[in-house]
């Protein structure tokens, strides 16, 4: 330190420590950056907090040694301040934007979060940073603000939510009226004061509650004689949907052999040519609130295209010489050749119509991000496709060599036509025409990856490019 | 953190962007703290990085990191008495950037040459004359007696 050039000394000792409270808008940015690129991990967290308010709500109401609460805790009318009668918004939604907006609005819970963030700098912040959040802590716990706490039990979560990350940073000593459960949830998230006291408000609501569920506030906000007791079981959200859909396919189709006699799979790879196809499904599936979901279902395809080939065939004729004598004077010489052999090449033109029937047995799994009324997502898939009815020509090779056309319905060539697995991706864009009724369009790309018991003989591979509309179906509870 | 930013920036509006960048890393990197070493470091360390990563970016977009042909104007002293952190801040946010980078790597959160070079990706020649500049532009700034008025403050 004695060696510090004079300039970066008087700079380090005045700057290193420094802090100054930011504005009020530099949290409320990180606040709405943040709920922008949570949606990836809104399931998570939503699980995460009804969890967390599980646990809340069954160490509260078992406990019995623990002091109650004030008379207001029992009053369930107290939800009403946070949320308005028809909100269709989760109490959790509610919560959340109603107390980080007081929070930066108000001048206390702004000094606050300065308090916070300089408490947060560690042993080396002013002390005036340790007073300022057990400052709060009182506050809160003998006049609690209008926002943030509609009844004793709520301000006195919030003071434990709001000063955790005080105490184990900076050491301030606040008493300790906050479940185990509770006390974990706020050292994960010590930097945001705000986001510390959404989770905080949220368990308290749903600790007062013997059922975790979105519409408890509505149930609260009813008129008394509509109000149901708290023993009655309130609706919950369910976790998840079961869906039906009809569903409309094109198919861009190419099929590829594989296996058995080289000369014979570059000759099919050539004879049948690429051609679209139609489809049509039923599929049933199950959505999570969480976005993902699978499905299942059978979707009968109409395969026709075209095949052309041109036979080439050599004939062969063999003709008997009768053997011969050839006498120069006296010597005499006899032939060997017994047989003249006369190969004559012959072409045929086999063009005709191949008619197959595909029944594919799909399972997918999904996930879905909502926008809206719009829904987008991607699906990954295995489908069991199995070939149904054919006709139309096939090419095998003859005795003799040559590369023939094979009517099918002459020969039925069922070695070459097995169950196939085929793989399949796509990319999901739904909309939603009602609550119930949905139209999805799923561009999808889909290649064969093996075909059973196909041993020898050549075998199959689709390749599909496809475009997939369905019209769906949700079966959502609706109380 | 906020005193933080303020140092790296160059004006107050920069400054929030850079704490609101690097409060949302924080928050994202939260789940791969440890829990072992100090948060307020762990916090800082994301400060600066995010700081560092943001006028790296710059450089590369507006002008070289290295201000060679700044003008090392006369300025009228300040008096030491005048000397407070909002004072110091405001000499440190007058620097520029390349200036103001390696002295504060240096001088305040008190990283070697070597460090730094590899932090910006530049020589430790470079550091070592960027920070020479910024020093001697800073004493420009305070007044030859300024310094030593407040060693002499700061023994007693």
């Amino acid at each position: 330190m004695s060696e510090r050039h004079p300039i970066d000394e008087l700079f380090h000792r005045a700057l290193h420590d420094a802090e100054v409270t930011p504005p009020p808008a530099v949290w409320e940015g990180i606040v709405r950056k943040r709920s922008k690129r949570r949606g990836g991990y809104w399931g998570w967290l939503a699980a995460g907090l009804l969890l967390l308010g599980s646990a809340a709500a069954f160490l509260i109401h078992n406990d019995k040694s623990a002091p109650m609460p004030t008379a207001e805790l029992q009053d369930p009318g107290h939800m009403k301040s946070n949320s308005t009668p028809g909100d269709e918004s989760s109490a959790i939604g509610v919560t959340d934007r109603t107390t980080s907006t007081s929070l930066l609005e108000q001048p206390v819970n702004t000094s606050t979060t300065g308090a916070t963030e300089q408490a947060k700098t560690g042993p080396e912040a002013r002390p005036i940073s340790n007073e300022s959040a057990t400052r709060r802590a009182v506050i809160n716990n003998t006049a609690p603000s209008a926002t943030s706490s509609n009844n004793g039990a709520a301000s006195a979560m919030s003071i434990a939510g709001t000063s955790a990350p005080a105490t184990t940073l900076a050491g301030s000593a606040v008493p300790n009226i906050v479940s185990p459960s509770i006390s974990a949830a706020v050292n994960v998230h010590p930097a945001g004061a705000e986001e510390v006291v959404v989770r905080d408000a949220t368990a308290i609501e749903l600790s007062l509650l013997p059922v975790i569920g979105p519409d408890m506030t509505r149930e609260a906000a009813q008129p008394d004689s509509l109000k149901p007791g708290l023993t009655q079981e309130p609706y919950v959200l369910p976790n998840a949907d079961w869906w039906l859909a009809l569903e409309v396919g094109r198919h861009n189709v190419r099929r590829t052999w594989h296996g058995g006699e080289p000369l014979l799979v570059n000759a099919l790879n050539n004879a049948e040519v690429p051609h679209y196809t139609w489809s049509l499904g039923l599929l049933a599936g199950r959505s999570w609130r969480s976005g993902f979901g699978i499905s299942a279902g059978l979707a009968y395809e109409g395969s026709e295209y075209a095949f052309d080939h041109v036979d080439d065939r050599v004939r062969i004729d063999s003709m008997l010489i009768v053997p011969y004598i050839i006498t120069l004077d006296t010597q005499v010489f006899v032939s060997n050749v017994d047989t003249v052999t006369f190969m004559t090449e012959e072409t045929r033109q086999v063009s005709g119509t191949n008619r197959f029937s595909v029944l594919h047995m799909p399972v997918e799994g999904y996930w879905h991000k909502q926008h809206g009324r719009w829904t987008f997502g991607a699906r990954v898939g295995l489908a069991a496709e199995f070939v149904t009815m054919r006709q139309g020509y096939t090419l095998d090779i003859d005795d003799e060599g040559d590369l023939m056309s094979v009517d099918l319905g002459a020969q039925a060539y069922d070695t070459r036509y097995h169950t196939t697995l085929t793989g399949l991706l796509g990319a999901d864009v739904g909309f939603a025409m009602t609550e119930h009724w949905g139209l999805w369009a799923t561009p999808t790309y889909m290649r064969g990856i093996t075909a059973w018991g196909s041993e020898d003989s050549p075998y199959v591979l689709p390749e599909r490019l496809s475009l997939r509309v369905r019209l769906s179906y949700t079966f959502t509870r609706i109380p | 953190m906020y005193a933080v930013c303020l140092r790296y920036a160059r004006h107050q509006l920069e400054a929030q962007d850079l704490m609101q960048e690097g409060f949302i890393r924080v928050f994202d990197k939260l789940g791969t703290f440890r829990l072992q070493g100090s948060l307020e470091g762990w916090v800082r360390r994301i400060m600066v990085t995010t700081c560092i990563n943001t006028y790296r970016r710059k450089a590369f977009q507006n002008e070289k990191f290295g201000l060679e042909n700044v003008p090392d104007e006369p300025v009228a002293p300040l008096a030491v008495e005048n000397l407070g952190e909002a004072e110091l801040l405001k000499l440190v946010e007058g620097l520029p950037d390349g200036y103001r980078l390696v002295f504060n790597l240096f001088a305040i959160e008190g990283f070697d040459h070597a460090e730094i070079a590899s932090m910006l990706g530049c020589g430790e020649s470079t550091s070592r004359s960027q920070l020479a500049k910024a020093r001697r532009m800073l004493q420009q700034r305070l007044g030859k007696d300024v310094v030593n008025e407040h060693e002499r403050k700061t023994s007693h």
